[in-house]
């Protein structure tokens, strides 16, 4: 019990500056590497120092969006069943079973011949692709085997132009963003799918897939789909997972508090210029940090006061921090120092 | 071969989230000393609030559970 309690962290402590120190001092040993071997069964991620950078400058998507989708026990280890929930989750676009195309802007028809390979080994149909096609509006589809005649029904040329870039990318079966699924078997003999892409909301609606056994390593997908909470949990194990692959193992408590720091507003904001740091209330703070002129004439213009109670604004005018025994303040009760000098 | 157990599911993700009563935020907020809107937030458009049904000015706890422990978080719920 005594050993728990001096794990504590005391009063005044700068946790902040040690979680910083933490993540910073390894990070410059981490190698400076965006790939990992890419085989033909494994997916590219983003590991190492760049995965880290990406997290922290809270980027809109990660450069290789990637999902791990666990099915339900009843189909896990039928490895046909497995296959069909394969299929309906990889995208297949129009243009990746064409042959070739060819379009007529005046008339304003395009016509599509598909390969019957690819079809075949897509297990789709001709008619599967037109009748996908049909549903588009404003457009008039004739399918005679493999070749597939669109005509576009608009009144310029541009938008038939745009619209024929809209169909070759209209995808045929599969959720949208999913560009590559894989099916693989861990030791158990289970099968579960890799994917290239995510898309939660929509994986998770197919029958099979177990919706609680969903892992993505997109953060604000994470927060859309599951809440706030969801990507501050999954910052905070990114953070820990992409250190110790490098061989680097941190306390967990450094990134849980940047994690912390990130989401403390409800939406995830970046560490740096255009996050936290741009955010301080002290104007000397944010001077310090970047842009010194810009935030030093804002401040001029809008007679902004800086109140020094952070460390920065304080080490800036040569007072003592606010950090540690600098947190404690003396203070006299005037009554009693009047006794005792009564007494003397 | 890949490390299943390591990356946090859905289910890992997600600690569960509890509405607090006013009453008892009262008590957490002097607590800690600080006003209950001086506490992290949580935007009203979360599908987590949503689930609660709560409403900006109430506050949430959030208990957690991590490799440094378990513990209770709270955010209070703000117009997004």
């Amino acid at each position: 019990m005594e050993e728990k309690g001096s794990l504590k962290v005391s009063p005044g402590e700068a946790v902040g500056v040690v979680a910083a120190q933490s993540i910073g001092e390894p990070g410059t040993q981490m190698i400076l590497r965006s790939f990992h071997a890419a085989g033909i069964s494994s997916l590219i991620t983003t590991k190492g120092l760049p995965r880290i950078i990406e997290i922290v400058d809270a980027r809109k998507r990660p450069k290789f969006p990637m999902m791990h989708v666990v099915l339900e026990d009843s189909v896990a280890k039928k490895y046909e069943s497995v296959r069909a929930i394969w299929r309906k989750i990889e995208e297949v676009k129009v243009s990746s079973v064409l042959r070739s195309f060819s379009e007529d802007l005046r008339s304003q028809t395009m016509t599509l011949e598909l390969d019957r390979e690819k079809l075949a080994s897509y297990e789709i149909t001709a008619h599967q692709v037109a009748s996908k096609l049909e549903k588009r509006e404003a457009t008039e589809v004739s399918q005679d085997d493999n070749i597939i005649r669109v005509k576009i029904k608009s009144k310029d040329m541009k938008s038939a132009r745009t619209a024929f870039v809209h169909i070759r990318n209209a995808s045929i079966i599969g959720v949208a963003g999913i560009t590559k699924a894989l099916v693989q078997q861990d030791e158990a003999g289970v099968f579960f799918i890799t994917t290239a892409g995510s898309n939660i909301a929509d994986v998770m609606m197919i029958d099979g897939v177990d919706k609680w056994h969903i892992y993505s390593n997109d953060i604000f997908e994470v927060m859309r789909v599951y809440g706030i909470e969801a990507a501050r949990t999954l910052i905070a194990h990114e953070l820990y997972e992409t250190m110790s692959d490098e061989g680097f193992t941190v306390s967990f408590r450094h990134p849980s508090l940047v994690a912390d720091t990130m989401t403390y507003t409800g939406s995830i904001k970046s560490i740096g210029r255009h996050g936290v740091a741009g955010e301080k209330e002290s104007v000397f703070a944010r001077a310090a940090y970047e842009e010194t002129v810009k935030h030093f004439t804002n401040a001029g213009v809008f007679g902004e006061k800086d109140m020094l109670k952070g460390v920065a604004e304080n080490i800036l005018i040569g007072k003592q921090i606010g950090v540690g025994t600098g947190m404690v303040r003396l203070a006299i009760k005037k009554d009693e120092l009047k006794k005792v000098k009564a007494k003397e | 071969m890949l490390t299943v157990c390591l990356l946090p599911y859905a289910y890992e993700l997600i600690p569960e989230h509890e509405l607090v009563s006013a009453s008892e935020a009262v008590k957490i907020s002097k607590k800690f000393g600080v006003p209950i809107e001086k506490f992290p937030k949580i935007l009203e458009s979360d599908p987590q609030v949503a689930k609660l049904a709560a409403k900006p000015g109430q506050l949430i706890a959030i208990h957690r559970e991590d490799p440094t422990g378990k513990y209770i978080y709270y955010r209070y719920v703000v117009r997004s």
